[in-house]
This record gives C-alpha cells, structure tokens and sequence, in this order.
C-alpha cells in the first residue's frame, strides 16, 4: 500500500540528494573544530567511506523499488519486529527533523531577525511547511533543481569574492592531528550529512528508476552535494587558516570578510539566504519523511490528516533537545555520530545481509 | 498557555473531527499518538517544567558504556 501516490523524477530525485547534502554546509563546525585545517581532508575521507553506504542505500532501493523503508523493515524481519525496528526510525526522523528546525531558528535569529523570539520562526517556517507536505513529495522536489542552482551560484560568487584574501599556507601542516582525530572527523562526516540519505529509503516508491537510472542519479546527487561540502570547507580554511575552529559559523566569518568597496560588503547576508533556502527544503523533506513513517506504521488511510498533529509535536520537541547551542555542538562531535551509526549503517546492512539470506524480495515481487 | 491550546484545539478541529466522522480508526489513534505527545511536551514547557533533553541523556548512556570519542 502507497500513502503518497505522487511520482517525481530522475532529475528532482538527484537534486533532492544534492540539496539534502548542501544544506549541511551550516554544520561544518563541529567537523572544523575536531580536524581544524585538515577538515577538508576528513570530507574526502568520508565521501570514500560513504561510496560503499551510498551503494548500499542504491541496492536497497533497487531490490525493493515498490517498498518503503518500514515496508522493507517488515518484509525482512517479520511485521512485528519490523515495526519495532520502524517504531525507532520514526523517532530518528521526527529527531533530525526537529534538530534541523532547531538550527534554522537559531541561524535565522542570529542572521536576520535578531529581535524576533525562536518559537515566532520556527512555528512560522512550519506552517508553510506543512501546507507542502500536505500536497506530497513531488510539490516538495519541484524546486530543488533551482534551490541547487541558486546555492552553487552563491557558492562561485563567495569564492571569487574572497579570492584576494585566500591564503594556501593556511592548509598548513596536513597530517599533523592525531589519527583519532580523522577517524573522529570522517565519523562526523559520514553520520552527518552523508548517512542522513538514509531517509531516501522512504520515498522509493514514488522514484520509479531503472536500476541503472537509481545509480546514476543517487551518485550524480551525492557527487554535487559533497562537491559542495569540500568547496565550502576549503575556502574557510585558505580564508580563516588556524583561527577557523574558533567560530561557531566559519562560513558566515569568512564572508564578513569580504569588502571590495562600500558596495560589496556585508554578502554575508547571500549565505544566510542561501542556507536557510536549503534547511527549509530539507526539513521539509524530513517533515514529509515523519509524518509517511508515522502513517506506515500505523497503516492509515491518508497521512494528510497527521500533517498538523506532527508539526505541532516536532515544534514543541524541537525545544526540548538541547539546552543551548553549545550542548548542541558537544553532542554532535562525541554523541551523535555513534548514535546515528545505528540507523544509518548497521540498519540497513543488517536487512541487506538478512534480505540476501532469505533470498528477498520473492520473484512475483522483482 | 492560551495560545498552546487554541492552536492545539485548531489542530483537533480541522483534522481530528473528520476522521471521527469517517470512523478512521487507525488514523484516529495515529492522530492522537502525535497530538498527546506534541500537547504534553508543549504544556510543559510554557509551564515553566524542565523537560529533560533525550539526547543529552543518551549520550549519558552511551558515555556510561565507553562509547563516545
């Protein structure tokens, strides 16, 4: 049984994964602060250990092109143990969900609208929100292309506009951090943003790929996204060199730094669009991914009618989760990461491994 | 206060009489999963109660356990 019957493309699903992955760019401070100027280097590290995940994920979705992840879940383990297992990947999305709202709220008062209290933002952003959700996921990716266009464009012009000031000696020493550290920074990296694509499991329904189609466009996606992450990390460093782990937001930093005359200054204010262009995009998709998982479960008619009920809860919860900002960063470097592990690597290799055993799906289903 | 529960009675009327109407039982009890838990949390805090965060004390755990950089 399909809850959103709505059909996107091969295109819209691959800028989907890009704009997923681009929309991380606001956290690379808790990977600039473990792997300082080496950051870049943990992003290359994680794109390796992430081809093998990437492919896992591909392989999933091509053995099981008509099921969701909670349909595959209970395909393979038995429908009460699927559920179970199902039961935790829907608190793991309503949590990246409610994480991610969390950070635009904070970025945006931060940013843009210094006077104006959290819970005005972030019940707004909402709102509008769930009025995409509520006409499913192909309203949801209809603009993804442009937000990716929009965000690469930004991306070259912060990069010609801090070119004076790029510094290369800022790279300086590599390899120098203890090897714990890389391993702690690849960790990072792979578990957020890269393993967070584990949520496209739940919109393989309504992708109908070809198994060549499913490859192309799930690494053609991640190839743009990661594309992204390592431009973004290296012009912090070459701008920021060995003060870059102090700031909580390298990129805003670097782009304070541009002055080419009185009339270009203050671009920052093209990042902060940018970014919270693509974390509304990608907590709608998480939204979305929530609320179907919710409605899976529990075998419902429609998901229309939990859009409003989610949002509330994801709203509220998202005020519970951390303290402050520096809890926030704390945890995703030493907690997070291991956490993740669990429903975004083990997981599925587990039902990969079992779904081999069991030789699933049976014939009439391929 | 008020505000917390005009919104959350907004919710009810819009999605929750509906399906009442059309006797959705599996939605109705998904409805209300999501609705009581967004309700409790969102009385508890405007009440000033201090929810303690779930991350913070997984992290508690899986620091207990040796698991964590």
């Amino acid at each position: 049984m399909r809850i959103d019957k709505t059909q996107i493309s091969g295109v819209q699903f691959m800028f989907t994964v890009t704009c997923f992955i681009q929309s991380s760019s606001l956290l690379t401070a808790f990977l600039s602060e473990i792997t300082k100027q080496d950051s870049w280097l943990a992003v290359l590290f994680g794109v390796v250990v992430c081809l093998p995940l990437i492919w896992l994920y591909r392989t999933l979705m091509v053995m099981f092109p008509d099921y969701n992840l909670i349909q595959i879940l209970e395909e393979v383990y038995s429908p009460v143990v699927g559920k179970t297992i199902g039961i935790s990947y829907a608190w793991f999305f309503i949590t990246l969900t409610a994480l991610n709202l969390s950070d635009m709220g904070s970025f945006s008062k931060l940013t843009l609208m210094k006077r104006t209290p959290d819970v005005v933002l972030i019940v707004t952003c909402m709102l509008v929100m769930a009025w995409a959700v509520k006409y499913g996921i192909r309203l949801i990716t209809q603009y993804s292309a442009l937000f990716v266009f929009v965000a690469f464009s930004i991306l070259i012009a912060s990069v010609l506009l801090v070119l004076n000031q790029i510094n290369l000696q800022n790279f300086l020493p590599m390899f120098d951090l203890p090897a714990i550290k890389y391993v702690q920074g690849t960790h990072i990296i792979s578990t957020i943003p890269f393993g967070e694509l584990v949520t496209l499991l739940m919109i393989t329904p309504n992708v109908k790929l070809t198994r060549r189609d499913t490859t192309k466009y799930l690494f053609g996606g991640f190839t743009l996204g990661w594309i992204t992450v390592l431009v973004v990390i290296s012009r912090d460093i070459a701008v920021l060199g060995n003060t870059l782990p102090i700031f909580t937001l390298p990129t805003l930093v670097t782009l304070r730094l541009v002055n080419l005359g009185e009339a270009l200054s203050r671009v920052e204010i093209l990042f902060a669009i940018m970014l919270i262009m693509l974390l509304f995009f990608k907590i709608t998709f998480l939204y979305y991914v929530s609320v179907i998982t919710v409605a899976q479960i529990m075998k419902t008619k429609s998901y229309r009618h939990l859009i409003l009920a989610a949002g509330a809860l994801i709203t509220a919860y998202s005020f519970t989760l951390y303290p402050s900002p520096l809890h926030h960063a704390a945890s995703a470097k030493e907690i997070t990461p291991i956490l993740w592990t669990f429903f975004e690597i083990l997981m599925p290799l587990l039902t990969f491994v079992i779904a081999k055993l069991r030789k699933l799906p049976k014939e009439k289903e391929v | 206060m008020a505000l917390v529960l005009i919104s959350f009675t907004l919710i009810a009327l819009i999605d929750l009489v509906p399906l009442i109407r059309k006797h959705l039982g599996h939605d109705i009890i998904a409805f209300l999963l999501l609705f009581i838990l967004g309700l409790t949390i969102a009385i508890l805090e405007v009440s000033g109660v201090e929810i303690p965060s779930i991350m913070l004390l997984l992290g508690d755990v899986l620091k207990s356990l040796g698991m964590s950089y």
